[in-house]
């Protein structure tokens, strides 16, 4: 089984560098890594110091990495709603339909769900002994986690309101002494059932801390951590558990560690010390990744 | 030897009567579910559609996926709102209804 490490943070804390450091001290353990960002301003090209994209490129040894390119993401979705709408609304296509296809990409909710699109593929991928996923800034990652929990309610309240109507469709048929219907047969609770599995899948990976660890990178100061803060408290209600706190360009501020430690009193902290030079290239990411484990 | 009350045809005649009324019953009885099925089916398609009318919808991976499947459901709901020419305030009653 594929194990996953996400990196969370705000903006700038250096969750790409985390992560590549992380990426880069699980080599020695396992067969094949791969590390992802799935964050639209990518800068994992800069730290490797070579030509990424969306296809996993082997950077050295056994370590794969790549830029999830959302936005073509984005359209592929927008794409197979294009599809799913001409499909139903035959009539509809003499009518010039990409004027309003061109701003659905601004529609709420593609942008989490093309994200989500992205790390289910990774969930899925099974070449990869370990996957570790540097993820967009907090409120596009929060959104995104939250999704299959999100679906998922909806998707159990139309359940139930289906079953609900069949019950009721009984009642008739046994007064009227006609065949009763099976629920079964019912194409939109099938669908409804397909869904329900898929989310669920996703969210029992997102939750089981055997397989996926969710490491939340932030800086000695106050805004950090306050976003920090909040991320606990939205994760804690999506109950999906902060296995580690990395404080990245750490100058070994004790009263900043203890700060941290009370805030997360049950989780591992590291700190990565603060260099002089950014992390770039593959001897700098060897030299110091057994700081982020 | 046994005396015939009724002929073959009177027997069948009240037997269909009493058919009739059977049924006439039933139908009485389940006309009340009925109704209340129809209901049900249009707060279903306002659920999953009611971002036409302004309500909080389910995210759109969730409509896309069951849109192919409730055609039918949705031009009913539609269907019901157009024919009392204030198709807003027809869909909006749906949800108020039982």
């Amino acid at each position: 089984m594929s194990k996953y490490k996400i990196f969370i943070g705000k903006g700038g804390v250096g969750k790409s560098t985390c992560s590549s450091l992380c990426a880069v001290n699980l080599i020695p353990d396992y067969k094949k890594i791969s590390l992802i960002s799935m964050d639209p301003a990518h800068n994992l090209h800069d730290i490797f110091a070579c030509e990424l994209n969306r296809k996993p490129k082997k950077v050295f040894d056994n370590l794969w990495v790549n830029e999830a390119d959302l936005p073509r993401k984005q359209r592929e979705y927008i794409k197979t709603i294009k599809n799913t709408i001409a499909g139903v609304y035959h009539y509809q296509q003499s009518l010039n339909l990409e004027k309003y296809y061109s701003i659905l990409k601004y529609a709420p909710g593609t942008e989490e769900y093309a994200s989500l699109l992205v790390l289910e593929e990774q969930f899925n991928d099974k070449t990869f002994d370990f996957h570790v996923i540097d993820t967009p800034p907090t409120a596009l990652t929060l959104k995104t986690l939250a999704l299959p929990q999100v679906n998922l309610h909806w998707i159990n309240a139309l359940t139930d309101m289906r079953k609900e109507i069949l019950d009721k469709k009984n009642t008739i048929a046994k007064i009227k002494k006609l065949n009763l219907a099976k629920i079964e047969d019912d194409q939109v609770y099938l669908r409804l059932q397909n869904m329900k599995k898929r989310y669920e899948k996703l969210n029992s990976l997102l939750s089981d801390t055997n397989i996926t660890q969710i490491i939340v990178v932030l800086n000695e100061d106050e805004l950090s951590l306050s976003e920090t803060n909040l991320i606990k408290g939205q994760l804690d209600d999506l109950k999906l558990t902060i296995s580690r706190i990395v404080i990245n360009k750490s100058e070994d501020n004790k009263e900043w560690k203890t700060k941290v430690q009370n805030l997360f009193p049950d989780t591992f902290i590291e700190s990565v010390p603060l260099q002089k030079s950014s992390i770039i290239g593959e001897e700098s990411l060897k030299k110091l990744c057994h700081f982020v484990k | 030897m046994k005396h015939k009350f009724f002929s073959k045809e009177t027997k069948e005649k009240i037997k269909g009567f009493w058919q009739g009324l059977e049924i006439a019953n039933r139908d009485k009885a389940t006309a009340q579910i009925d109704y209340e099925v129809k209901e049900m089916q249009d707060q279903f398609s306002l659920m999953l559609f009611g971002d036409a009318i302004g309500l909080p919808s389910p995210p759109v991976s969730v409509t896309m996926e069951l849109l192919p499947l409730m055609t039918k459901d949705f031009d009913r709901m539609v269907l019901r709102a157009s024919e009392t020419e204030n198709g807003f305030a027809e869909i909006a009653s749906i949800i108020g209804e039982p």
